[in-house]
């Protein structure tokens, strides 16, 4: 038996400590004795789920699992990576350096602090090899991921007025009419291939607003959370015993 | 028999009247000039309509469009960034074309709009034919390409009517080779 598992941070295990061994897509594998296949990654989108979805052989799979995530998100194509450098930078300056700095414990830092320089010299040395790896990026690394809840996840480099394209769409372009249409046809081009195909399927979502009928709302209050919100190890131990449920 | 059409400019012309006059068929076209394929696929799927229909025939487009939704309607993207709603977007829509937009993402988005619409069809067992008026599509899911028929053209670049007539014909000669593999 072969499951297929779709989704976003939540299905892909953010936040646990090993993502592969605890969260729920493994529990229940192992509950039905059946080879997972997890392709759910942090950030994706409805877009990028569906678009994983299409590029999968569908047919070797015996059940398919889709999660689908908050309707705002999206993602684009970044032919020339620039969105990626941009985030590298965002995510690697002197303030993240301080950070860094700071993360180490008093002794550490006292350890240290003769080799301040050094630390710091390596510390941007990396910085200058991930910008240039940037040109080995994959087809799949191009689809940059979109999430209008934060400033960062926006970050391109494309800017329009001094203004990121990305925050100028939301406040602009973006309306919940196109979002609630995107996870419209999203979710019955799924269901609609996989009812095709005679393939069984569950669909869950983290989206509280949705009118579409999903299996599980895995981002119920009644699974445990971890800081940044993903369902903590016991989270998934009680959504892989509802999906089971399910079943 | 009951024919469903959807598609942009080129099905909201005459062709699919001529198709159904030819098959004796009753015709519900909901194409609009300057749809892409993103509103082709909403329109169609998103339609509440219990009617049977025998056979569905769409027309996808330019895969480069878009469209977007203003509070009060859906205004249809291309890149001549021609629609009068536009306004102040037209700006940020130029940045997209001119810095963002890639093959790649508007061949997704075609994919999206094929498999979408063939899926749909597919679950109400309706028979569906998807051409497209992309010259350059890469895809081979479609059908047919309309522009792989040698048809007299307006000004407009549009099919002038024996044009119509002609890729009706061409569809109509067809109709029994794409139904048994559809």
């Amino acid at each position: 038996m072969k499951l297929l598992f779709l989704g976003c941070s939540y299905t892909a295990g953010c936040e646990l400590r090993d993502r592969e061994k605890y969260r729920f897509s493994t529990l229940v594998g192992q509950k039905l004795n059946a080879e997972v296949v997890n392709l759910a990654m942090d950030g994706y989108s409805n877009h990028a789920i569906a678009r994983k979805f299409l590029e999968q052989d569908l047919d070797q799979y015996d059940m398919v699992f889709v999660q689908m995530t908050r309707i705002s998100r999206t993602e684009w194509y970044d032919e020339n990576v620039k969105a990626m450098k941009a985030k590298i930078l965002e995510r690697n300056n002197d303030k993240s350096f301080g950070q860094y700095w700071r993360s180490k414990d008093k002794r550490g830092r006292s350890n240290a602090k003769d080799r301040y320089d050094e630390i710091k010299a390596k510390y941007f040395a990396n910085i200058e090899k991930q910008l240039k790896n940037v040109q080995f990026a994959s087809e799949e690394d191009k689809w940059d991921k979109i999430l209008a809840t934060k400033l960062r996840f926006m970050k391109t480099d494309n800017l329009v007025d001094g203004e990121e394209w990305w925050v100028r769409y939301y406040n602009e372009i973006y309306t919940n009419e196109y979002g609630k249409s995107d996870e419209f046809l999203f979710y019955w081009l799924m269901k609609n291939k996989l009812t095709e195909k005679s393939i069984s399927n569950l669909f869950f979502t983290i989206e509280p607003k949705t009118n579409l009928s999903f299996d599980l709302l895995i981002d119920h209050p009644k699974y445990p959370r971890e800081k940044l919100g993903h369902p903590t190890k016991i989270g998934h131990v009680m959504i892989a015993r509802d999906i089971m449920k399910l079943l | 028999m009951k024919i469903f059409s959807n598609g942009s400019s080129f099905a909201s012309g005459k062709y699919p009247e001529y198709l159904a006059k030819m098959l004796n068929a009753d015709l519900t076209n909901i194409a609009m000039p300057g749809y892409s394929n993103r509103s082709v696929w909403r329109t169609t799927t998103m339609r509440k309509d219990e009617i049977k229909y025998d056979l569905a025939i769409i027309q996808l487009t330019s895969k480069s469009r878009t469209e977007y939704f203003d509070e009060k309607q859906w205004v249809e993207i291309s890149v001549q960034l021609s629609h009068e709603r536009l306004g102040e977007k037209r700006k940020l829509w130029k940045y997209w074309y001119e810095n963002m937009y890639a093959d790649q993402y508007g061949d997704c988005e075609e994919n999206f709009a094929i498999e979408g619409l063939r899926g749909h069809f597919a679950v109400r067992k309706i028979p569906c034919i998807i051409v497209t008026t992309d010259k350059y599509t890469k895809s081979n899911k479609f059908d047919m390409n309309l522009f792989d028929i040698d048809f007299p053209m307006d000004k407009t670049n549009h099919p002038t009517d024996f044009g119509h007539r002609m890729i009706a014909k061409t569809l109509y000669n067809h109709y029994e080779t794409i139904i048994s593999r559809v």
